[in-house]
């Protein structure tokens, strides 16, 4: 156990609780949308980092070092895909999904949902499967904090989760989203800074890229190529599809991420946010994969690849840097699961108990109760991290392919296409989530080769399509959906102000009385 | 101007009150009333026998239908007052009013189905009570201008609506 280590890991959750307190300070809990979305003040290079941090988690520095050691460059393909994912993703749905939720007054990602697509099954089935994946993706990275900080402090299992439990759940509790966001783009800059002095001291020792390149090639050539170990993927386009698909479109479809867009200060920050999550992305994303592939020549022989980080950082840096390191793999993990235990809170609370069992709750009392619940599921999450359940980071992977599979469509389409209905989308999320579980449960990848992400994302955009199409008749978008969709798509920048006190159930009126005002004038001129 | 004297529901909220309402979103911009609109929409009284599991429930309720395009929704009982306003204040209703019976009768037996629950099927009588007028202030702040109901004090920006 080094003294250096644990010195910068607790220099590091103080800083975090720090500015957990900071945001509780500010008043982040004192209303609903305070909490739950910061009162959508979150500035564009917050939004940027928060964006990418949660989505990141630590698979970065677990799943993406391990593919790297044992796939070489192939697992560039996640990489490239990731790279494009956080600009892709702000400017699909970051603009236009800003404005339509604070249009339709929606506090959560499934709130909105049940806003653009009125029943209440679309809340009641996305609240649920939402509740159920992000649990257990929650689950995963507890597991992955408490096993980090046991392999770094030497400190007992049990007692190394409760500490990454209770920091996680306190900074949390104090500041909601506030404390959420910051703490990300604070993680954000310290995992950056982390995995960069990896790089160095790897491409170093190794006397530079193409040396590297050279050694690893005159191992195995394959290593170098587009299709992996031994071409084990040669001419898998199925493959290589859903690899690019889950970290660039697949964002698209998760609840945790979607609420990213909801918590900006104003639509326009989307722009400037874009930019700052793509610089941030080519620094950061192939990192951890380079990191992997160039263990190969440190690390001929390595027990479990998905130390590769780990144990590349401990061979080759300094106590103080390696203590950095480990902050920086800390933070990959908390800043995904804080993300996750909000939102799983925040779902449970707003979209089942306060949609479908107390309709009358105040706003102090959601607040409580949306704090309850993440309490609640933090001990559950620690009691079952407790046991360890085998294949996590396989549990990590089905969860978020699900969810994107589930929800990718239901939301574009929320924001872009106007005849997206009720039926469409509800369809569509049971279509995905089902094809993508039955998939995954069935290994139907082994014969079709392809992954169960796209099947599942294929499947969910046909059936959003045509059932949408096929049922335009009975069942009508409403006509302040249809007047909210224009307005996102052609008003330009709205004060803030305005927008936030505009009632879109008085469109129709509004219209009428537009075209009548307007008539009037042009027939003065 | 000629001026017409018409049914209004009774206002909450005068020019000094919707002209507050959209300084208060900006204090830099500059607000004033341009004028009123007057906005039709039949008036319904509903009534209907729904079936329960053991029992026929009596319910009542008011429907208003938007005038001009034939929207419905329920309402609270309110009351109305009498105005004389010009005529180029009054929007006229598109609508006839067989086809707001119509748009009534469709809204309101889905209203009192999704309220009660009930998937049996019941009859709504309707009784036309005439057309009655809601006020809307247009207001200017800023570069914007607003459409402010005189009732509830809900606001939309026109520039959105024309959208």
């Amino acid at each position: 156990m080094s003294v250096t280590v644990i010195a910068f890991l607790l220099l590091y959750y103080v800083a975090v609780l720090g500015i957990g307190y900071w945001a509780m300070r500010r008043g982040a809990g004192e209303d609903l949308e305070g909490y739950l979305l910061g009162g959508r003040k979150i500035g564009p290079m917050t939004t940027a980092l928060t964006l990418q941090s949660t989505s990141m988690s630590g698979y970065m520095f677990l799943g993406a070092g391990g593919l790297g050691f044992a796939q070489g460059y192939w697992a560039l393909w996640y990489a490239a895909g990731d790279i494009g994912g956080g600009v892709l993703n702000l400017s699909v749905i970051g603009r236009r999904m800003r404005k339509l939720s604070q249009m339709m007054g929606a506090l959560t990602a499934i709130e909105y949902l049940e806003k653009r697509y009125p029943s209440p099954l679309v809340r009641l089935f996305g609240g649920t499967l939402t509740v159920f994946l992000l649990g257990f993706y929650a689950l995963a990275q507890f597991i992955a904090g408490g096993k980090g900080m046991a392999l770094v402090t030497g400190i007992p299992y049990p007692l190394a989760l409760a500490i990454a439990v209770a920091v996680i759940l306190v900074y949390t509790f104090m500041g909601g989203y506030l404390a959420v966001a910051y703490t990300d783009f604070f993680q954000s800059l310290v995992m950056l800074f982390g995995v960069l002095w990896i790089v160095v001291a790897a491409l170093s020792e190794l006397g530079g890229l193409t040396a590297a390149n050279n050694a690893i090639g005159a191992l195995d050539p394959t290593l170098l190529g587009v299709w992996g170990r031994d071409m084990g993927f040669e001419g898998q386009w199925g493959v290589v599809a859903g690899a690019l698909l889950i970290f660039s479109v697949g964002y698209m479809g998760w609840p945790h991420v979607v609420t990213r867009h909801m918590a900006m200060t104003e639509p326009a920050t989307a722009r400037s946010a874009g930019v700052y999550a793509t610089v941030w992305n080519l620094f950061f994303v192939p990192a951890p994969y380079l990191v992997g592939i160039l263990a190969i020549l440190i690390l001929p022989v390595i027990e479990d690849p998905e130390m590769a980080i780990f144990q590349v950082a401990a061979r080759l840096l300094p106590g103080a840097v390696t203590g950095l390191v480990m902050a920086a793999i800390m933070a990959a993990i908390m800043s995904t699961a804080d993300s996750l235990l909000l939102q799983t809170g925040s779902i449970a609370s707003r979209d089942l108990y306060e949609r479908f069992i107390n309709p009358e709750a105040s706003e102090k009392q959601m607040v409580w109760v949306s704090r309850g619940l993440v309490c609640a599921i933090a001990a559950v999450g620690y009691l079952v991290a407790l046991f360890e359940p085998p294949s996590v980071f396989g549990v990590v992977i089905f969860a978020t392919s699900v969810l994107g599979s589930a929800f990718l469509p239901a939301y574009v389409c929320a924001v872009w296409w106007p005849k997206a209905n009720t039926p469409g989308a509800l369809t569509s999320m049971i279509a995905g989530a089902s094809v993508s579980f039955i998939w995954e449960l069935a290994d139907l990848t082994a014969t079709t080769e392809i992954a169960p992400m796209l099947a599942g994302v294929l499947a969910s955009t046909v059936t959003m399509i045509v059932v949408s199409l096929a049922t335009q008749r009975i069942a009508p978008v409403p006509e302040h959906i249809r007047v909210a969709l224009g307005v996102a798509g052609s008003a330009g920048p709205i004060p803030a102000g305005y927008l936030a006190a505009t009632d879109f159930a008085l469109g129709p009126e509004a219209a009428e009385i537009a075209q009548a005002v307007n008539g009037n004038e042009q027939r003065h001129e | 101007m000629n001026k017409k004297p018409i049914a209004i529901i009774a206002p909450n909220f005068d020019r000094h009150a919707a002209l507050e309402r959209i300084a208060g979103l900006d204090r830099k911009a500059l607000a004033r009333v341009e004028g009123a609109v007057y906005y039709p929409y039949f008036r319904f009284a509903a009534t209907c026998r729904v079936p329960g599991l053991f029992s026929k429930r009596d319910l009542g309720a008011h429907c208003l239908v938007d005038g001009r395009r034939g929207i419905g929704a329920t309402t609270v009982a309110f009351e109305t007052i009498e105005e004389a306003v010009g005529d180029g204040e009054v929007l006229g209703a598109l609508l006839s009013a067989e086809a707001a019976r119509n748009a009534a009768q469709r809204f309101m037996t889905h209203a009192i189905s999704r309220r009660t629950r009930t998937i049996a099927r019941f009859g709504v009588e309707l009784s036309h009570c005439g057309v009655v007028y809601k006020r809307f202030w247009l207001v200017r702040g800023g570069q914007h201008r607003f459409v402010v109901d005189s009732v509830t004090g809900q606001l939309h920006d026109i520039r959105l609506a024309a959208a």
